[in-house]
């Protein structure tokens, strides 16, 4: 579904930040991505949510070589991933019901058909009484919540999480692991990046490490696993 | 706290029914680039004072164009014959010629009316400079004989001129042309300038419209990098853009035309409480059908441009990224 061969990045005439990555994401996998401040976590989920493409080496998603593909084909592809992004960039003057409305609207759903689903997501992760509440007014971990309900209400192929924990009290935080665990199990491919290593050990899954911008592929760290 | 089995399942169907849902067609409630953006009230006002300039400019030509008709229509369809008298003449004999002068010019094809201005008349327009009293006996005063011409059909004006010189030798006929054509050379001047000033106009709003936009574009680059990794195509981040300013364009030209509207109807106001036969050759400042054509294309216009600018800048901004 997803595969990076021998990719590096620089930007502009600096040295690169990601040197020979590959790995393979299969349909339906689920991935830690980890690795200290600075090793290039951010380079590499850029590369995967195609907001760059790389200086070098190969990646192909969802059958497409996304180094060669005509930037006009690439809202397609966008489409079926899903982005939590650190920042979470919220529009400041849409409602937590229309951030997260955002990308049915773009895919040309009617606010008829939508409703419904857009006011569940938003009270299963615990915004059911703040549909309304422009992101302004809403706390950092409300704005996360709001950030990870868009990233999955368009049920993407693939989901990718920067730091989608971070900001959320434990409850709040587990609650949203079940919901990226919910939507792996509907075949969507995940990939969380995080610091958090109790994170990493509480679920199953293998990770990717990125050590001075190369990438080691490791097996779950969870007890059991 | 984890959830239970059946909890799990029942959430795991809940999400997977949700999810399964197909998407329909576009929204229509939600506005992705605010359209009462504060950032844009100066724009606002800007566009609104261009297209009050362009209202003025555009109604400046139509004035031109009325008043250059009326002036041109009233003098090429008038001719006049002045009889000069020579030495010797006397006043029978003038009138002699005159009656001879009227047969043949009423007798021409293409000619509507003849009229003599009389002595009467003649005596009555040079009072105010000459004094009452017998001038025409006293002073070589031309006589004048108004004649009004068919504009479509006109007489032939050389052989009407010579039957003319052959019963008065000293009668000339003046077909206004050099008049008419330096009306119509000033009135096309004017025409120019606010033709000129209309298109000077057009091209600084356009100009106004792609810097504001490009401004636009760099204070919501968050929304348009959202909307771009979340999958929308180029022509749909650019039509949230020109929504907004489409909305801007039919604002400020409809607060243009109200303020347009005022100044013709203070300039009206002036005409008609001031109007007499010193400043007759001012364009009429009635609105015509025409009139409210022009008026209402204007924030047409408005948001025509402002729209078609946006589209470009917007496309070719983002254009330049992944």
């Amino acid at each position: 579904m997803l595969r990076f061969e021998n990719v590096g990045i620089r930007y502009g005439m600096g040295a690169e930040i990601l040197r020979d990555v590959s790995f393979h994401l299969e349909p339906g996998s689920f991935h830690f991505l980890t690795g200290a401040s600075g090793t290039g976590k951010t380079s590499l989920l850029k590369l995967m949510y195609m907001a760059r493409r790389p200086s070098r080496g190969w990646i192909t998603m969802f059958g497409q070589d996304l180094v060669h593909l005509p930037r006009t084909k690439l809202p397609e592809i966008r489409r079926r991933v899903g982005v939590v992004f650190q920042d979470f960039r919220l529009i400041n003057h849409l409602s937590a019901f229309d951030n997260v409305a955002l990308p049915l609207v773009i895919a040309g759903a009617r606010r008829d058909d939508y409703r419904e689903d857009v006011e569940e997501l938003l009270t299963w992760v615990g915004l059911g009484e703040r549909l309304d509440a422009k992101p302004p007014t809403l706390s950092g971990g409300e704005q996360q919540r709001v950030a990870i309900a868009r990233a999955v209400v368009a049920k993407p192929d693939l989901l990718l999480a920067d730091e989608p924990t971070g900001n959320v009290d434990p409850k709040i935080g587990q609650r949203l692991m079940r919901l990226f665990i919910e939507l792996n199990k509907l075949g969507a491919s995940v990939v969380i990046a995080t610091h958090d290593d109790s994170l990493v050990r509480k679920i199953a899954a293998p990770v990717l490490s990125l050590e001075n911008g190369t990438l080691i592929k490791r097996p779950s760290s969870a007890k059991g696993a | 706290m984890l959830m239970s089995l059946p909890q799990v399942t029942a959430l795991a169907n809940k999400i997977k029914d949700i999810l399964n849902r197909k998407a329909g067609l576009q929204s229509k409630g939600t506005r992705i680039v605010p359209a009462n953006d504060a950032t844009n009230r100066p724009l606002l006002g800007v566009i609104a004072i261009m297209c009050y300039f362009a209202a003025l400019a555009g109604e400046s030509v139509l004035m031109i164009n009325r008043a250059v008709d009326e002036w041109t229509s009233g003098l090429s369809s008038a001719i006049t014959i002045q009889v000069r008298p020579v030495a010797g003449d006397t006043a029978l004999s003038l009138d002699t010629q005159i009656g001879e002068l009227l047969k043949i010019v009423r007798a021409a094809p293409g000619v509507t009316r003849v009229q003599e201005l009389s002595r009467r008349d003649t005596e009555k327009l040079l009072e105010p400079w000459l004094g009452a009293g017998n001038i025409l006996d006293e002073l070589p005063i031309p006589r004048l004989i108004d004649v009004q011409i068919d504009r479509a059909h006109p007489p032939e004006m050389e052989l009407l001129s010579l039957n003319i010189s052959r019963i008065a030798p000293n009668a000339k006929l003046n077909d206004h042309a050099q008049w008419n054509d330096r009306i119509l050379i000033f009135a096309n001047f004017l025409r120019g300038l606010a033709f000129g000033i209309l298109i000077l106009t057009i091209i600084t709003t356009i100009t106004i419209v792609l810097f504001a936009t490009r401004a636009g574009l760099t204070a919501k680059h968050e929304i348009v990098e959202v909307l771009h990794l979340t999958g929308a195509h180029d022509a749909f981040i650019a039509r949230e853009f020109e929504k907004q300013f489409m909305s801007l364009g039919l604002r400020a030209g409809l607060l243009a035309i109200a303020a347009a509207l005022l100044t013709f109807l203070l300039f009206s106001g002036l005409i008609s409480r001031y109007a007499n036969a010193e400043i007759y050759f001012l364009p009429t400042p009635d609105l015509y059908f025409s009139d409210f054509l022009l008026l209402l294309l204007i924030p047409l216009g408005a948001a025509l441009v402002a729209t078609l600018t946006t589209r470009v800048t917007v496309l070719r901004v983002i254009g330049r990224t992944l």
